[in-house]
Order: structure tokens, then C-alpha cells, then sequence
């Protein structure tokens, strides 16, 4: 009997071929299979640059002023929420479109504040990062999850939004915010409860100004 | 011997005369139906392993019995086959509406897609399918929110360092990344924050248990767990426990469930987020006989709110919702 092992070492070559060109199975990590899955479809961040410059922008001209929903979510809340407040399906939390001007009045590591009258109280504070949460995409009032198959894309907005922001607003704020100065912003407010946390409005901007 | 014979095919033949007439009677189809006596609706759970479930499969069988309806309660099984094998006979029994809680966000939108084929309309309650033209109406958690919340909470009451774990939920559900996502966005803003260890856990406490055994053996010196629901919190509290390190590892969970709650009490848990099932579930009942009685516009998607539980406001909650 002749050896036959070239043969069997020519099949196990073969099979081997076969599945290092077509392997049976892929082992990947559980995240990047889920994004091959459903996360890559969308590009966050390409949505979000043309949203920001062709429509949030331009909606600075339909927000409300500071003052006047400060005034009256402190006067007639029911209808400051009713008439202003943005709300996402079943929620207690309502957002807002605001812009304002005010004087600066403290300014630390976390935050700047600012007073709407000259000599009055804080009324405004913006945080200077990192940016959490849907503020921005909820308050803007012009994104509907219900356009979104999946809400994974429309949360990763949120993401995207947040980072534009310190990338490219707060830095702003950062460099020309001192006490006394004045600041003009547009951007969106967040409140959970009128009755207990109204005053300082919390802004997450999307423009900043010194005029 | 004959003559018996004989007439048992003349039966037969009668009865699949009378089987064949009743089917293809016109105006015989689901949608018909739907509008005559039959008042049935199925209610179709991912799992009724989890307390969790349980109550929002309890709360909208309880709505629809309200309302007026025959409801009964399938149990997925966490099992895709399970749940297509409960759509077909779903299907084949002419139920007038379904409320579902999906197993897969993908996976069951062709579950959904042949009972709208047949006529029945279909409302999720919790889980989200990546479809928006198959189900009349999803309500769902704003997960992502409730997360990010969860994930400042976790910086403030962890620090900025120190080592930590994630138990993930179901891989191929929406729910799962989207709490996962909503965390890691404010958690990976903290570089002093490791995770040594994600694994998925399936929503499931007793595995949970388990991996949590595991991965404290190759990470015994970690400071916090977050655990993508309750059921897999209160495993990982449990491997705490019996490891000896319930009091120094902090537990973050994420449901709202009753033994969660009571353990945030006790400041046994950090923290979790609160969803409400029984909105979810009431809200789905409530749209669903609206459809059957001729409303037709309703939203897609309607994310509910989510609030974070912890010591400070756990006064203010109970298991699955706020105090009454």
C-alpha cells in the first residue's frame, strides 16, 4: 500500500483554502455588530450639519425672548407651556426655543450667568460642557421622531448636536465671556417642573454673540 | 360494514364542504370580523420571565378587559420562533388587534408586516421595531434619555475614576443601545472611568448572576455596575452580595421595578430609571379599541418620559410608577 497522506493533506488543504476565502463564520465584538446592523445606515453627523446651518439657524428668528417666558411661565405657567413648549410624546418635561441678551455676570469653570437687566438678578445660566441630553434637538421644535425608523438614529442627532456645541459655540462663549460684558444667545431651555426649578433658565446655545 | 363506511365519507365531505364555505364566505376576513362579535385582542409579551413584563402584560390584559374585550396573554419566551409561531395563530384565529412587545427590533417587523397583511392592526407597547409603516402605533420609553439621566448620576455619585461594569440587555434590541448609548454618551466624557467588563446578560437575572460571578473573579477591585434593567441589577447586587462587595460596589439599574425600589430605599441600590409600564400599556389599549371603532390618525412613535429614581426622590415612587 502506497502512503496516502498527500491526500488527505491536499483535502485539509482545500477546506482550509476554501474557508480562509469564505469563512463560515465572523466573530465580531457585540457593538459592531449591532452598528453593521443598524447604526452605520445613518450619518449623525452629516445630518446634523446641514440641520444646523439650513435650519436651526435660521430658527432663532421664531424663538421666544427669555424675559417674556420667564415672565410668563411665572405668571400663567399653563400657558407658557401651552403656547411655547415643545413636549416629546408622554413626558412631564417641556423644552423651549429661546433667544435673549443679557450681562454677564459670574463666570467659573462650569458655567456662565447672565442678567437680563442691568443690575438684576441671574436669570439665564449657560453651561460651558460637556452638553448631555435632547435639549437642543427637542427644543428646536423641527425634528419628529416619528420621521426616524429606527431611534437610535434620532438619539445619535442628540449626540451629534451636544458635540457641535462644545465644539463650536461654547468655545466662543469661553474665549469672550467676562464680567460685565454683554452676550447675545439663541439656543433651547429644558424644564421638568415650572413650580420648582424655573429660575436660572439653563440654555444650551447654538449662537452666541457679543455685540 | 359497507354502508358505515360510506357515510363517514359523505361526512367528511360534508364537513370540509361546510369548512370550505364558512372561509371563503364574503366579508368573512379579519377586518370584518373586527367589526362584528368578535372582541378578541392578543397580547404578546417578549418574556414573562421578568416582574417587569409581567405587569405590562397584566396591566393592558386588565385595560382591554375594561374595555370591553377578550384578551389573552402569549409568552414570546425571549424566542423569535416562539413569537412568529403566536402571529400565526394570532393570525388563523382572526383576532381583531394585537398589542405587542417585540423580541427583535428587526426580526419581528415581519411579524408585524403579515398581521397587517391580514387585516389586524398591531401597537407596540415598550420595544421599538425598525419600521415605521407596520405597526399602527409604537409606544416607547425614552431610553436614551433615562440613560443619559442614569449616567450623570453615576459620575456624581462615582466620581470621575474608577473601574466599572456593563451588563447589557437583549444585543438585538433597540432598548438595550439605546440605554447603552445614552449612558457611555456622558460616562466616556469621564477618561478616569474604565469599563473592564461589557457583557449581555439578556435582560435575565439569573444570568446576570452568573456573568456578574464571572467577572468579578477576573475583576474583583471594580466600583460600580451598570445594568441595563432591573432584573439584571438586582443579579449583579445578588453576586455582590454573596462575593461580600454589596457595600462598596455601586449598582445602577434601569426599569423601575418593586424590588429595585425598595432596595434604593434601603441604599442598597444607587440608583434606576423609572419607566411606566402600566402607561405604556393602558396607552396601548386605549389606541387600539380607539382603531377599532374607526379612529385612524395616530403617531408612529410616542416616547414616554423616564425619571430617575434615587435615594433623594425614591419617596416619590413605588415599583413601576409614582406613588398614587
Amino acid at each position: 500500500m502506497r502512503p496516502r497522506w498527500w491526500k488527505w493533506a491536499l483535502g485539509i488543504g482545500a477546506v482550509g483554502l476554501f474557508w480562509w476565502v469564505c469563512p463560515p463564520v465572523h466573530v465580531v465584538p457585540l457593538e459592531t455588530g449591532r452598528q453593521r446592523r443598524a447604526g452605520d445606515r445613518f450619518d449623525a453627523e452629516a445630518f446634523v450639519e446641514e440641520f444646523w446651518e439650513r435650519r436651526l439657524l435660521p430658527a432663532e428668528a421664531q424663538a421666544i425672548r427669555a424675559e417674556v417666558l420667564l415672565g410668563l411661565l411665572q405668571t400663567r405657567p399653563e400657558e407658557a407651556l401651552e403656547r411655547y413648549g415643545r413636549r416629546l410624546g408622554l413626558s412631564r418635561s417641556t423644552c423651549f426655543l429661546v433667544s435673549g441678551q443679557g450681562t454677564v455676570v459670574t463666570v467659573d469653570e462650569a458655567a456662565v450667568s447672565l442678567a437680563l437687566e442691568p443690575g438684576g438678578p441671574v436669570a439665564v445660566v449657560i453651561g460651558l460642557g460637556p452638553v448631555f441630553g435632547n435639549t437642543l434637538r427637542d427644543g428646536s421644535g423641527l425634528l419628529d421622531v416619528n420621521e426616524f425608523p429606527n431611534s437610535q438614529d434620532f438619539n445619535a442627532i442628540s449626540a451629534a448636536l451636544n458635540r457641535r456645541v462644545e465644539e463650536r459655540v461654547l468655545p466662543l462663549l469661553k474665549a469672550g465671556a467676562v464680567p460685565g460684558r454683554t452676550v447675545a444667545f439663541a439656543g433651547c431651555a429644558e424644564i421638568h417642573d415650572p413650580r420648582r426649578e424655573l429660575f436660572p433658565l439653563r440654555v444650551v446655545p447654538f449662537q452666541i454673540r457679543f455685540p | 360494514m359497507k354502508p358505515t363506511i360510506r357515510w363517514s365519507w359523505v361526512g367528511l365531505a360534508v364537513s370540509v364542504g361546510m369548512l370550505g364555505w364558512t372561509g371563503c364566505k364574503p366579508g368573512s376576513g379579519p377586518t370584518e370580523s373586527a367589526a362584528g362579535d368578535n372582541r378578541r385582542v392578543a397580547v404578546v409579551i417578549s418574556t414573562l420571565n421578568n416582574p417587569w413584563f409581567v405587569v405590562l402584560a397584566e396591566t393592558a390584559r386588565d385595560r382591554l378587559r375594561a374595555l370591553g374585550y377578550e384578551a389573552t396573554v402569549f409568552d414570546s419566551q425571549n424566542d423569535p420562533a416562539k413569537e412568529a409561531a403566536h402571529f400565526d395563530n394570532i393570525i388563523a384565529s382572526r383576532y381583531v388587534a394585537v398589542l405587542f412587545n417585540p423580541t427583535d427590533a428587526d426580526g419581528s417587523i415581519a411579524n408585524v408586516r403579515r398581521a397587517k397583511a391580514a387585516g389586524i392592526p398591531v401597537f407596540c407597547m415598550d420595544r421599538e421595531i425598525n419600521a415605521t409603516d407596520a405597526a399602527v402605533c409604537q409606544i416607547l420609553s425614552d431610553n436614551y434619555s433615562g440613560a443619559v439621566a442614569v449616567g450623570r448620576y453615576f459620575v456624581q455619585v462615582v466620581g470621575s475614576t474608577g473601574k466599572y461594569v456593563e451588563l447589557l440587555g437583549l444585543v438585538g434590541d433597540n432598548n438595550t443601545w439605546n440605554r447603552s448609548k445614552g449612558f457611555h454618551s456622558v460616562v466616556d466624557r469621564y477618561p478616569g472611568l474604565r469599563m473592564v467588563a461589557q457583557q449581555s446578560a439578556d435582560f435575565d437575572r439569573a444570568r446576570a448572576l452568573e456573568v456578574m460571578e464571572a467577572v468579578l473573579q477576573a475583576n474583583p477591585d471594580i466600583d460600580a455596575v451598570f445594568c441595563g434593567n432591573d432584573a439584571m441589577a438586582m443579579g449583579a447586587y445578588q453576586a455582590l452580595v454573596a462575593a461580600g462587595k454589596a457595600e462598596r460596589v455601586k449598582v445602577f439599574g434601569f426599569d423601575g421595578a418593586e424590588d429595585v425600589v425598595r432596595l434604593i430605599g434601603e441604599g442598597k441600590i444607587a440608583a434606576t430609571a423609572m419607566q411606566f409600564p402600566k402607561v405604556m400599556a393602558r396607552t396601548a389599549a386605549e389606541f387600539a379599541d380607539a382603531y377599532l371603532k374607526g379612529k385612524r390618525d395616530f403617531p408612529q412613535k410616542v416616547p414616554v418620559a423616564v425619571e430617575l429614581v434615587t435615594r433623594d426622590n425614591v419617596h416619590e415612587y413605588q415599583g413601576y410608577g409614582r406613588k398614587e
